[in-house]
């Protein structure tokens, strides 16, 4: 079988219904609120305007934005603390939590940096961003409080095409981020409202985030009908077997990121500047900020036997 | 030209290559990842540092690890695919346990309980004709049977409170207990008793210091020459020996070893009627520039995954459709007990107590630092537990149902990571055709069309599954007869670590690769000795030494075959790796810091380009 180029889906129904769900789909998978942090809009204020107009640098800061936020999310599911991502999910901790361990930029380097997923895995996803075609409704009490966010939304629009258009690559981790606010704005469609403009996923209760999951584990029909994946059908099953796979990676990388040394890592010297916090939360080590060589441990051999017959 | 090239570095390369190289035969050993001539400053033994998968020092990918991504592998379902590239191997961050295979997957076994194997998948020969093989890298090695810490005491407590009898023998007959047989040298003077860097220097502290890193590559102890580190993989103990086998053997020949090799392609030709290997080009990983060499013999020893990967972008012939095919994985699961009191979960070896069941698989403690720690307890196919089953979830001797522990139950739990006790189901799992390697239909990478790895893990056999059920619930019995206060049972997702049989020898030539004596069925002097080339999960013990067993016994068939030499295993003492003959030249070549080959030779060698296929 040879190589797909990269599939670019035909959107359905007339321009204005097109328009229509690629503008619902920018809200959802976070964009549009990311879009308004960066120039200082409000999602909830109807008659505000666009700051400054929206350019292919505000787009690309706006992803980057809302990677961070939901990879946030993510990681203090795993690992909540008394931060404000943790809050906004309704359960956090008085002890440190994975914020605290940077755990987020551990798993945003992972994506961004050394994960080498081929387009035929991302590019659906991508694609999502450049057009929609399912009708990606919104919840009827949402839509009047993001109407007035037309105008950015078009700018938006305009200048993720360019992104796109260009050579560069969109960063996975924010590919992997509109997945996860997509299923969470299916989840609570209210989502998109929230501390969190950036990503519905941060805005959800921590039941809802595992329900995002349990949908990314389960039956993909919705999820790659929204993403409307045209492609044959072992393109489906490949990206269906793909987001499982993406799915378990991602909780095991936000369980494991908080409790290493990546927070406090001197990548030039290899040791931890100081004690890391996962050490900390686990009493690994007491004191210590280094690795041992040795410990006191040996208590002799099992009923004095060094050599089996 | 050289006679043989052995394909990979890992746990069982750099066996054929020291045994052929021990009998004078001139041999070229390739190695996709980098060589660590400098572990006491490469290995950091932090986790993330050394065990990322992605941008760790045990990564999966080139050297240069933050300077491009990591090699990917397709994987369509929920998984883990835990490989390692570099000079050792998976043994760079296995735990040295050296069980040998159950009786039971022999052929001629008579035992009573014989219905209870994978008898359809059975090793064509006997088990009495390998023990000489384990013998002979037992001694090698060498293999001793484990010191206790604590947590390997809570272990044995709770195995025999269950009623298990001991074993203590090398082999097993009946449902039993013992200290692991590892591949680690015993703790000597001050190891295991000081937490003190300055008294841990070699020759004060020899083996095992009981620091826990074995997953993060063994160091210890700091300034032994290389071949006297406490953890015997293959950069400790095999390849010390091909680099220097002309100083411990007469006649023989030290074996050139070429790291960040990525062979890309076997050659064959038409020879009488028969397809034969004859030529092997790889593409140096750091330079992109390939070279080819002719051999009289090829041995693949890539792994697993590797393997049908580069059979199959050879274009060698698969008439059978069995390359890549009945991968077996052991079917893991993990149990944790919390415990009110100090286990030292994290201190000492991976593994030094086991508990095995023939005709079921085994048990066996796993000690953990902390990341790794939480990384187990987000591995599951049964959802997270008091959110979603994802279908599973199931019940048993275990607090609630199996799944992931996240948040603040995870916090709970990790609470103090050394009052925790592992447990890991090794499963006698069934051969079967359905779990296999294919190419990707992914776009391939520079090496050529990428592995994806397929388990149709909730489509098992029955007896698979009835056996890790039995063992999952023996996990949580001994745990609790150990004190646990909880039990948590994860039901992991395949965690692909303990790989065997993807390019299987058998009895039968429509369901195996290899004949009886490690040789390609369809491709004349091509050998594998790796544990691709088991012809089965074994019953469940871990698959090193017996895959460095069946390797040893590859290289002496290759050798009378092709050589014309006389075998020799069973027959003359062999030369252990600790030998003074071994350390004295490797201090020769530089010590703990041996370079894997002196750069002349490395530049005098002159590849002799052959047209490609």
């Amino acid at each position: 079988m040879t190589a797909r180029a990269a599939h670019t889906p035909i959107a359905r129904g007339s321009p204005t219904t097109q328009t229509q769900t690629r503008r619902q789909l920018l809200l959802r998978g976070g964009l549009l609120g990311a879009a308004a942090v960066v120039t200082g809009a409000s999602l909830r204020v109807p008659s505000a305007r666009a700051i400054e107009p929206l350019s292919p640098d505000l787009a690309r800061e706006a992803l980057q934005r809302l990677a961070r936020d939901t990879i946030s999310g993510l990681v203090v599911f795993a690992v909540p603390g008394s931060d404000a991502y943790s809050r906004a999910q309704g359960v956090t901790s008085p002890t440190p939590g994975a914020l605290d361990a940077r755990a987020e930029q551990l798993v945003l380097d992972a994506l961004d940096n050394f994960l080498p997923l081929p387009a035929q895995l991302t590019s659906p996803l991508a694609a999502a961003l450049a057009t929609a075609t399912a009708d990606a409704g919104l919840d009827p009490a949402v839509s009047p409080l993001t109407s007035g966010l037309e105008a950015t939304a078009a700018e938006l629009d305009g200048a993720l095409g360019v992104v796109l258009a260009s050579d560069e690559t969109v960063p996975l981790s924010a590919l992997v981020s509109l997945l996860l606010n997509l299923v969470a704005t299916s989840v609570d469609p209210r989502a998109v409202l929230g501390p969190f403009p950036a990503s519905p996923f941060a805005n959800l209760r921590a039941a809802q985030k595992a329900e995002v999951f349990r949908r990314l584990e389960g039956d993909h029909a919705e999820l790659v009908e929204l993403l409307d994946s045209a492609a044959p059908e072992p393109g489906k099953e490949t990206l269906s077997g793909f987001v499982r796979f993406l799915a378990g990676t991602l909780l095991e990388f936000a369980a494991f990121a908080p409790f290493t040394e990546f927070g406090v890592f001197d990548r030039k010297r290899r040791v931890a500047a100081r004690r890391p916090v996962g050490w900390r939360l686990t009493r690994y080590l007491p004191r210590r900020h280094t690795p041992v060589d040795g410990r006191d441990e040996l208590k002799g051999y099992y009923r004095g036997r060094r050599s089996a017959s | 030209m050289p006679d043989v090239i052995v394909i990979g570095a890992g746990g069982g390369g750099p066996v054929a290559a020291k045994e052929l190289a021990g009998r004078g035969l001139d041999v070229l050993l390739l190695e996709a990842g980098p060589r660590y001539d400098d572990p006491e400053r490469q290995w950091s033994r932090y986790e993330n540092d050394a065990n990322n998968p992605l941008d760790g020092y045990f990564r999966v990918g080139p050297s240069g690890r933050f300077e491009g991504p990591a090699w990917l592998r397709e994987l369509p379902q929920n998984s883990f695919l835990w490989q390692v590239s570099g000079v050792g191997g998976t043994t760079l961050h296995y735990y040295g346990n050296s069980p040998r295979a159950y009786p039971g997957v022999f052929a001629g076994y008579e035992g009573t309980d014989r219905g209870a194997y994978d008898h359809a998948h059975r090793f064509p020969f006997t088990y009495r004709e390998l023990i000489p093989y384990y013998e002979w890298v037992e001694a090698t090695l060498p293999v001793q049977t484990a010191a206790m810490g604590t947590k390997e005491e809570r272990f044995f407590d709770g195995a025999e409170r269950l009623g298990l009898p001991l074993n203590t023998a090398k082999d097993v007959t009946r449902d039993s207990f013992r200290p692991q047989e590892n591949a680690i040298l015993q703790p000597g003077g001050t190891a295991g008793r000081t937490t003190d860097s300055r008294k841990l220097v070699y020759p004060k502290a020899t083996g095992c210091t009981f620091c826990g890193y074995c997953l993060q590559g063994c160091i210890q102890p700091r300034r032994a020459p290389r071949n006297l580190k406490a953890k015997r993989s293959t950069d400790n103990s095999y390849v010390p020996m091909a680099l220097t086998a002309d100083r411990w053997a007469p006649g023989g020949r030290a074996v050139t070893l070429v790291p960040d090799a990525f062979a890309t392609r076997i050659h064959t030709e038409r020879r009488g009627g028969e397809l034969v290997a004859r030529a092997v080009t790889w593409r140096d990983t750091r330079t992109g520039d390939t070279h080819t060499e002719q051999a009289a013999a090829v041995v693949m020893a890539g792994g697993c995954v590797e393997d049908p990967r580069l059979w199959l972008n050879s274009g060698l012939p698969n008439p059978n459709g069995w390359v890549g095919r009945g991968f077996t994985d052991h079917f893991f699961d993990w149990v944790i007990g919390v415990f009110d009191e100090y286990t030292g979960n994290s201190g000492g070896p991976g593994s030094a107590a086991r508990a095995d069941y023939p005709g079921r698989g085994g048990l066996e403690n796993v000690g953990l630092p902390p990341a790794i720690q939480a990384f187990t307890m987000a591995l599951s196919d049964s959802g997270i537990r008091g959110s979603y089953r994802n279908g599973r979830g199931p019940g048993g001797p275990w607090d609630g149902p199996a799944g992931r522990v996240m948040g603040l139950e995870l916090k709970e739990m990790l609470a103090d990571v050394d009052r925790l006790l592992n447990v890991l189901v090794i499963t006698d799992d069934d051969v079967e055709a359905q779990n296999r390697v294919v190419r990707s239909a992914l776009p391939g990478d520079a090496h050529g069309p990428i592995p994806k790895v397929i388990f149709k893990h909730r489509q098992r056999t029955r007896r698979t599954v009835e056996n890790r059920e039995f063992l999952a619930r023996e996990a949580a019995r001994l745990l609790r007869a150990a004190g646990a206060k909880k039990v948590v049972r994860l039901d992991w997702a395949p965690l692909i670590l303990h790989v065997q049989s993807t390019m299987r020898m058998g009895a039968d030539e429509r369901d195996s690769v290899l004949d009886g004596s490690g040789e390609a069925r369809f491709v004349r002097r091509l050998f594998i000795a790796d544990s691709a080339a088991l012809p089965n999960g074994l019953g469940g013990p871990n698959p090193t030494l017996s895959a460095q067993a069946l390797a040893t016994r590859t290289a002496e068939r290759l050798f009378v075959r092709y050589f014309g030499g006389d075998p020799f295993v069973g027959r003359e003492a062999p030369v252990p790796s600790i030998d003074d003959r071994v350390t004295k030249a490797v201090l020769d070549l530089g010590g703990a810091r041996a370079r894997s080959f002196p750069l002349s030779m490395r530049e005098n060698r002159n590849p002799r380009a052959a047209p490609a296929r």
